[in-house]
């Protein structure tokens, strides 16, 4: 459908001279958010209005008060809310890195009586097997978690399964897993300690998996003295009786050793603070100083 | 060995004597380049495949520094610097710059910001006017509806945050003045009763929007029982397991979300004993990368030079606390002087292979001078900061950590609005 704009005067965009940082403007771009801008600037909540917002967004998606604009539209014009999620997909997946899309979705969807959440799989999978670690898309699912309990939605748990059976490395998955697992009481701790164990062995040198570890025995305040059989699998524990030692020297994972020197919490600490900065983690060098001298100074 | 001696003979040559001044930084490069003793295993993914594609890059870069002999020390060209500010500011944005128009207040914030960083201050005071002409139009209603990032759009947070520091910049207190009280009852109307902020009409609450408030509210000496009302126990449910802070309660730790956590406390003038200090060091500390020797936004993420002050300012932030050094000031340089800085057109940018911009430029300016200076501060956590240089090796000013501005900015302002 086409809609006439000629009784509306397009506000002007800034281009007074000398103006920092001025941006000069094409001609279709001046028309285009003069025009938006003056249906905005008289409210205006109509077809014709919610057309432009519609252009606007495809030209600058990242304008934040279209955004605004259109969500007043669409509540007044009582659009069917589902054309409107599918729109956005579409908007989505062209605009990756997005702050407004998503928040903007769910605006959209609490205006939504008895929304079925599994709904969105598939454009939430669709965005993160494009990138795997997009903040915003992740930051929604949460947010669809949360409002559609869905901790123990068979399909979720799976997909997140399956992205760090792809990629043990990748810390969004693992922390969407924490919230999932643990906002959820019926969670069995063991086989979570089994499976983050399972998955340390696979590729021990990863911050994502050994944190995953740690924050399952701080949450759960399981002494650290339980996890020493675990790391020995990674340090021989001779290392530091024996620091000259060659056919010890070579470990399978300086997150291993570091906790290690956590479970001693004695002079054998010091020792492996020592052998972090000479040959394990030597880029921390000042913070294995601090720790050296928070333990001696207690 | 066999590298020093031959440093040595293309010193001896003359080559290029003028050029070596302390601290050298063959022995750090060598340090970053020297791989730690930990067993590599057979294991293959998308994040080890982009994390080694960029060690590749930064190896090639420090090794070819090596080889050379020459540049053996960091170089900074702070006229290039100077000149791609200036030039942004002052000529035309080309069109694709239409990315940016609702980021107006934004773009001013940082390219006048390292304009200061950069010390020309002169230069500031001749821009002022044009500034303070750009500045107002962006404010909605005389503040009543906050200030947009760009003309006739609505009042955002972050837009009246970063239009606010610039003002702040250029000492323009008393316009600051005449808005203050609506800028009060705008960012009023936006407070939630868990006691976040959302960024603006219809917006989305995080971290960042609860930093942006309380910023202003700070600065113009805002910040009563009612606006702060639930902030610090908001901003603790932002820490999570791993130790760093989420935009929102649940979601992963991210270093730009961590910078406004953190400096939350400051501003709230609470210790960080509040939050879980031991946790929330090991999670930063964690952020540099020992070839790259810059930091990562997240664990197993890639290095990028914003985060030289995202992380860094939250190093600052916990040093004052700790009185200890907590980083590795020298390698966060050698990454930000060698692979963020563009030294033939000036400016700076997230890696080797990207394109400079407004934004990596401030933050990677704010990064150095944290590598720069330590920090101390006093009973008024967010304005008490005392900025010591590590050595005479210095290239920016020193910095007020919590708000990102040259060091005695915030701090006139908040003078200026106590009297
Ligand atoms: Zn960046």
């Amino acid at each position: 459908m086409d809609f006439k704009y000629d009784d509306i005067t397009p506000l002007k965009l800034n281009e007074a001279q000398p103006q920092l940082c001025q941006i000069l403007y094409d001609d279709e771009y001046k028309t285009t958010m003069g025009i938006l801008l003056a249906l905005m600037a008289k409210n205006e909540l109509s077809e014709r209005a919610l057309a432009m917002t519609e252009l606007g967004i495809s030209t600058l998606a990242s304008h934040y008060s279209i955004w605004c604009y259109r969500f007043d539209i669409i509540k007044c014009l009582k659009k069917d809310l589902y054309d409107e999620l599918d729109w956005l997909e579409s908007i989505a997946i062209d605009n990756e890195k997005n702050y407004q899309i998503w928040n903007y979705r769910q605006l959209i969807i609490g205006q939504i009586e008895g929304f079925d959440a599994t709904r969105e799989f598939p454009i939430l999978n669709t965005m993160i097997l494009e990138d795997s670690k997009n903040h915003h898309v992740w930051t929604y699912r949460h947010w669809l978690v949360e409002k559609f309990n869905l901790f123990e939605n068979e399909k979720e748990l799976k997909f997140i399964d399956d992205l760090l059976d792809d990629d043990v490395y990748n810390n969004s998955a693992w922390s969407h897993r924490f919230f999932i697992k643990f906002n959820n009481e019926k969670v069995d701790v063991d086989e979570e300690l089994n499976y983050v164990e399972h998955k340390i062995r696979i590729s021990p040198q990863n911050e994502s998996s050994w944190n995953y570890l740690m924050g399952i025995y701080e949450k759960f305040q399981i002494p650290l003295i339980k996890l020493q059989p675990f790391l020995n699998e990674f340090v021989n524990p001779d290392i530091i009786d024996n620091t000259d030692s060659e056919d010890l020297e070579l470990i399978k994972s300086s997150f291993a050793l570091e906790l290690l020197a956590k479970t001693y919490n004695n002079e054998k600490s010091l020792i492996i603070y020592d052998l972090l900065i000479a040959k394990y983690d030597p880029i921390r060098e000042n913070y294995w100083k601090y720790l050296k001298s928070k333990l001696t100074s207690n | 060995m066999e590298d020093q001696i031959k440093y040595l003979i293309n010193i001896i040559k003359g080559n290029d004597f003028h050029d070596v001044k302390p601290p050298n930084i063959y022995n750090n490069l060598k340090k970053m380049l020297g791989k730690p003793l930990v067993a590599n295993v057979d294991y293959d993914s998308e994040t080890l495949e982009k994390q080694s594609e960029v060690e590749s890059m930064v190896n090639g870069i420090y090794q070819d520094i090596l080889d050379s002999h020459r540049h053996i020390n960091n170089h900074f060209e702070i006229e290039k610097h100077g000149e791609f500010v200036n030039r942004s500011l002052t000529i035309p944005l080309p069109g694709y710059y239409k990315g940016y128009d609702a980021n107006h207040s934004w773009m001013l914030y940082w390219l006048t910001n390292a304009n200061c960083l950069l010390g020309q201050q002169e230069n500031e005071l001749e821009m002022k006017d044009l500034i303070v002409e750009k500045i107002k139009t962006l404010i909605v209603d005389n503040g009543k509806g906050g200030i947009s990032g760009g003309a006739n759009q609505l009042g955002h947070l972050a837009s009246s945050y970063a239009a606010i520091l610039t003002l702040v910049l250029v000492e323009e207190f008393d316009l600051l003045k005449s808005i203050s009280s609506n800028l009060y009852q705008w960012m009023m109307s936006l407070k939630q009763d868990d006691g976040s902020f959302i960024m603006h009409y219809n917006g989305e609450a995080d971290t960042r929007s609860m930093y942006c408030a309380l910023v202003i509210g700070s600065l113009l000496n805002l910040l009563n029982d009612d606006f702060t009302h639930g902030c610090l126990s908001w901003v603790q449910k932002c820490q999570t397991y791993e130790g760093g802070f989420a935009g929102v309660p649940g979601t992963e730790a991210h270093g730009g979300y961590t910078f406004c956590g953190v400096a939350c406390f400051f501003l709230l003038n609470k210790s960080l004993d509040n939050l879980n200090i031991d946790k929330l060091i090991r999670w930063s500390v964690a952020r540099q990368y020992q070839l790259e020797g810059g930091l990562s936004g997240r664990a197993n993420k890639l290095v990028d030079a914003c985060y030289g002050f995202w992380i860094g300012g939250v190093y600052a932030m916990i040093e004052t606390f700790i009185k200890a050094p907590i980083f590795d000031r020298d390698s966060l340089k050698i990454y930000l002087l060698n692979c963020a800085q563009d030294s033939v057109k000036g400016g700076f940018k997230d890696k080797p292979n990207t394109r400079v911009d407004f934004y990596h430029t401030n933050y990677s300016l704010l990064g150095l001078s944290c590598s720069e200076y330590n920090f101390e501060s006093g009973d008024l956590l967010a304005y008490d900061f005392k900025t010591n240089e590590i050595n005479d090796d210095t290239n920016v000013s020193p910095i007020n950590p919590v708000f990102g501005l040259p060091h005695g900015k915030a701090e006139a302002c908040r003078k200026y609005f106590n009297n």
